[in-house]
């Protein structure tokens, strides 16, 4: 093992030139994901440029959506290093220091990721101007999003040998300066790739911006939508959101170079000895109790603020409310389940190709997956319905077509957190199973899937956690009388009392919070 | 029938050659050593033998069956039926002993307890440790279960990879010998690399010198050590003195002394290998048959056990140490001086056209004189 990066190189598939061909099944199964990912993208060009590029480009000059494009890029440059600091410093204040009830501190942390942007989000706009506008919107990115960071630079610490930091540490470096130099370069995959995502899903970000009146691409685009019933004007917008979704993604593979993904693949690390420093104790539980509260204590304090004070016009809307609460909850739950379950069969072979076979093709076919986040859920959502309503009738507004939808706006979670899992599979074992008989497939069944759990857990409660944030997208293509929790919260949110709103949202919150509970159970298990 | 063949073998990692034209035949039943210093192609070539990686040119029998043909794997890893030993065992993290060693068995066989318990018992370790998981194992348990691992199918060969590594001492004796006994009972043909001569001389039948990407030399564990090919297995195997000198009449005259050598060579320069042991230290004069009287004057000891290491300055070869043995206690000093006689006989090998032997002049001052 090397000692400048062992999780970086010394593994048999990471070493240049050890990459095993691809099997042809694999690339074809990851090339069928491809596609059913580009396929609304293509839908939303074709619209976009039906009339020409000409009549495109003077579309996207005219409805001075340069303001628009430079508030969505300016939200998306700012909090992303936010959530990355952030992210950052919760995972070290987790995982390097000595933190009295960890397990509870760090459900508390992730919780804010798996709560429904547009409850948070809804109960900040009651909060007053300060969080509103451009600062609420960077808000709600750095505190629903800075736990995407949390839990993947937590695991990739997790994996670092201690060791490093120790001969950092005894050859005179101080704790910030190793820090600095040792650790710091070694999560920098982990770190980026986390961060990515959080940019792209602050540049399509929709149901938190309507909610917090700050005006995007997305609230834009919707705006245009509702306006026109034209698409074209909507789609030629969310040109602008690919070409940035295509920046972000080049820009993160230049910064990330040629590193590997964290591979942490080397027998057992010895565990940490944490020195339980009393004089700094306070401050650490300080920053952890302002990002609890400010992430989940507050939204759970305001729904149950609403709940409990409402007129009694409200209480009894209310009571209206928890009548039609058990459907509902059945349906996100169903909807949730399956997405979950059907995205992640889908990123396996991904995250298989990416992790044992990291060739060019493979790096592309993976960077193709991520541009689903390109389109804001609204944009592909219409995208989806009209190509259905014209191509495919019968898939037209029905559960499959919507859970379809779902699959592809969230399988880049799921990869992320499956591609991290697979990595820290030892490939000898997968070698070894090989030579004792058997084949490919059964490798995978017995091998890597068992051992993979952990991601596929994480994978699919992480996807189960956005189906039930989600609101937009179910709303243009659930079938028609079908309400979940999300649709309820809106339509009940939009009437007068928001007492009868509060019962889905705090449904919401506790499946929310079982979610951020199996995630860290999943995820954040010490090896 | 299971002898396993390689030849021609060639596989190159972009521009650099791993192993280079290698040919290598492992006689069935028997146990091959491959040893090699770090970054030989050890590993490379197991991976080849077991399909794990596809060679660029070269075949691989395996018995009566061709099992790669240049880039074609005729068959695949997982129909070869090489058993793998990898380094530190590898064994799958999620299952218990009774697990891993069921692997590779038909699903009707993996829960034949008493069939997993024979297997244990082939490789030293006894019914208890059938429900154990891995991490609960010792290092040298792992390497065992890994082995019966490897042999619960029957394979007709297997491979190890650094079987031993990272063992301590008493620990590496005892999984060695237990590995050596399962290999014997069970009749395969196992081919193993390592980079520890001391592991493959007392493990193998026939020990491989793997240097540049090929087979450098292949023999039988004595006859490699005490007749390398060339001056740098020789190094390679152990502590040698390689000195300049004259061969007549099948005899080596050094500054050393004179030594009949092994097999023949022209009389003429020639390098000359004596090794540590064969070198005695008296602390009284006792002339060789010559006639000869050599001194050294010690430089240092360095205490191993059972024996100890003396270099010496001798005059005629000084500033170049000479590397002695001296079996049990030393009596005595650096600084002494003492005697050297010779025993047993000299592998040499043809010096190069010009002489590189050092002059007598370049060293200023004899031992007796220094010091």
């Amino acid at each position: 093992m090397s000692l400048a990066s062992p999780a970086l190189t010394d593994s048999p598939t990471a070493r240049k030139g050890r990459i095993p061909t691809p099997p042809a099944a694999l690339i074809a199964v990851c090339a069928l994901v491809d596609l059913l990912v580009l396929i609304p993208i293509g839908i939303t060009l074709h619209e976009a440029l039906k009339d020409g590029v000409p009549h495109a480009a003077h579309l996207l000059a005219s409805t001075g959506s340069w303001n628009l494009i430079g508030n969505t890029v300016e939200v998306a440059l700012i909090a992303t290093p936010l959530c990355g600091i952030l992210g950052t410093v919760e995972a070290w204040l987790i995982e390097r220091t000595a933190i009295p009830l960890k397990a509870v501190w760090s459900v508390l942390l992730v919780a804010p990721l798996t709560m429904p942007l547009f409850v948070t989000s809804y109960t900040w706009a009651h909060l007053g101007p300060l969080f509103q506008g451009e600062p609420g919107a960077i808000g709600i990115i750095v505190v629903s999003y800075s736990p995407l960071v949390f839990l993947l630079v937590s695991a990739a610490l997790r994996g670092l040998d201690h060791a490093l930091e120790e001969v950092a540490q005894s050859m005179g470096s101080s704790p910030l300066k190793t820090f600095f130099s040792v650790v710091l370069p070694q999560l920098w995959p982990a770190l980026l790739g986390s961060m990515l995502l959080v940019g792209l899903d602050a540049l399509v970000e929709f149901d938190a911006f309507v909610a917090l009146s700050f005006q995007t691409v997305s609230t834009s685009i919707y705006a245009q939508y509702q306006t026109s019933f034209s698409s074209s004007g909507a789609a030629v917008l969310s040109i602008s959101s690919i070409l940035c979704c295509l920046i972000l993604l080049a820009g993160e593979r230049l910064l990330r170079g040629n590193r590997n993904y964290t591979r942490l693949a080397h027998g057992a690390l010895r565990p940490i000895q944490l020195s339980p420093s009393m004089r700094t104790l306070p401050i650490r539980l300080g920053l952890l109790i302002i990002f609890a509260g400010v992430g989940i204590a507050l939204p759970i304090a305001t729904l149950i603020y609403w709940f409990t004070s409402g007129s009694s016009l409200a209480l009894n809307l209310a009571s209206l409310s928890i009548q039609a609460l058990p459907a509902s909850t059945l349906t996100s739950l169903m909807l949730g389940v399956s997405t979950a379950a059907c995205t992640v069969l889908l990123a396996f072979p991904v995250a298989l190709l990416i992790t044992r076979h990291p060739t060019f093709l493979a790096n592309m076919m993976e960077r193709t997956v991520f541009l689903a986040f390109a389109l804001p859920d609204l944009v592909a959502a219409i995208a989806i319905s009209s190509g259905a309503s014209t191509v495919t009738p019968w898939l037209y507004e029905t559960v499959p077509l919507l859970i379809y939808a779902y699959v592809i706006l969230y399988i880049p979670l799921a990869v992320v957190a499956l591609r991290t899992s697979l990595g820290q599979i030892e490939p000898r074992l997968e070698d070894v199973a090989r030579t004792l008989g058997s084949t490919p497939l059964g490798v995978i069944r017995r091998i890597t899937i068992p051992l993979a759990r952990p991601g596929i857990g994480a994978a699919a409660v992480l996807v189960f956690a956005f189906v039930l944030g989600d609101l937009s997208t179910t709303q243009v293509l659930s079938p028609p009388g079908m309400t979940t929790l999300g649709t309820e919260f809106w339509s009940n949110s939009s009437t007068v009392a928001f007492a009868a709103a509060a019962p889905f949202a705090l449904a919401l919150a506790l499946l929310a919070g079982i979610a951020a509970i199996l995630l860290m159970r999943w995820f954040g298990k010490r090896r | 029938m299971s002898e396993l063949r390689c030849s021609g073998l060639t596989k190159a990692y972009g521009s650099r050659e791993v192993i280079s034209n290698l040919d290598l035949t492992v006689p069935d039943g028997s146990i091959v050593a491959i040893v090699g210093p770090s970054g030989s192609g050890k590993t490379t070539l197991l991976r080849s033998i077991l399909g794990l990686v596809a060679i660029d040119r070269g075949t691989i029998h395996l018995g009566d069956s061709e099992l790669t043909h240049g880039r074609t794997r005729l068959v695949p890893p997982h129909r070869r039926a090489i058993g793998y030993v990898p380094q530190e065992g590898a064994l799958f993290p999620h299952h218990t002993v009774l697990e891993n060693v069921g692997f590779g068995l038909p699903r009707k066989e993996r829960k034949d307890v008493t069939r997993i318990d024979h297997i244990l018992s082939i490789v030293g370790l006894n019914a208890n440790y059938r429900n154990r998981r891995p991490h609960e194992l010792s290092g040298g348990e792992q390497r065992r279960v890994a082995l019966a691992r490897a042999l619960a199918p029957s394979p007709s060969c297997v491979v190890l990879d650094e079987p031993f590594t990272g063992l301590d001492a008493s620990l590496r004796q005892t999984t060695r010998t237990a590995v050596a006994a399962a290999l014997r009972a069970t009749h395969a043909t196992a081919v193993f690399v390592t980079h520890d001569q001391q592991e493959a001389f007392s493990l193998g039948d026939y020990i491989g010198i793997l240097r540049n990407g090929t087979i450098s030399q292949f023999g039988q564990p004595e006859d490699v050590y005490r007749e390398p090919a060339d001056p740098e297995t020789a190094q390679f195997l152990g502590e040698t003195n390689i000195l300049t000198g004259t061969i007549t009449k099948n005899h080596a005259n050094t500054a050393l002394g004179k030594l009949p050598i092994l097999g023949h060579l022209a009389d003429g320069p020639a390098h000359i290998l004596i090794r540590p042991e064969q070198l005695h230290l008296h602390g009284s004069a006792r002339p060789d048959d010559a006639g000869m009287q050599v001194h050294g004057r010690i430089l240092s000891i360095t205490f191993f056990g059972a024996h100890s290491l003396i270099s010496l300055a001798v005059n005629g070869i000084y500033p170049k140490q000479i590397l002695a043995h001296h079996q049990g206690h030393v009596p005595w000093d650096a600084g002494e001086d003492v005697f050297i006689s010779l025993t047993g006989r000299a592998a040499c090998f043809p010096a190069p056209a010009r002489t590189p032997a050092d002059p007598e002049g370049a060293i200023g001052r004899t031992p007796q004189q220094g010091g």
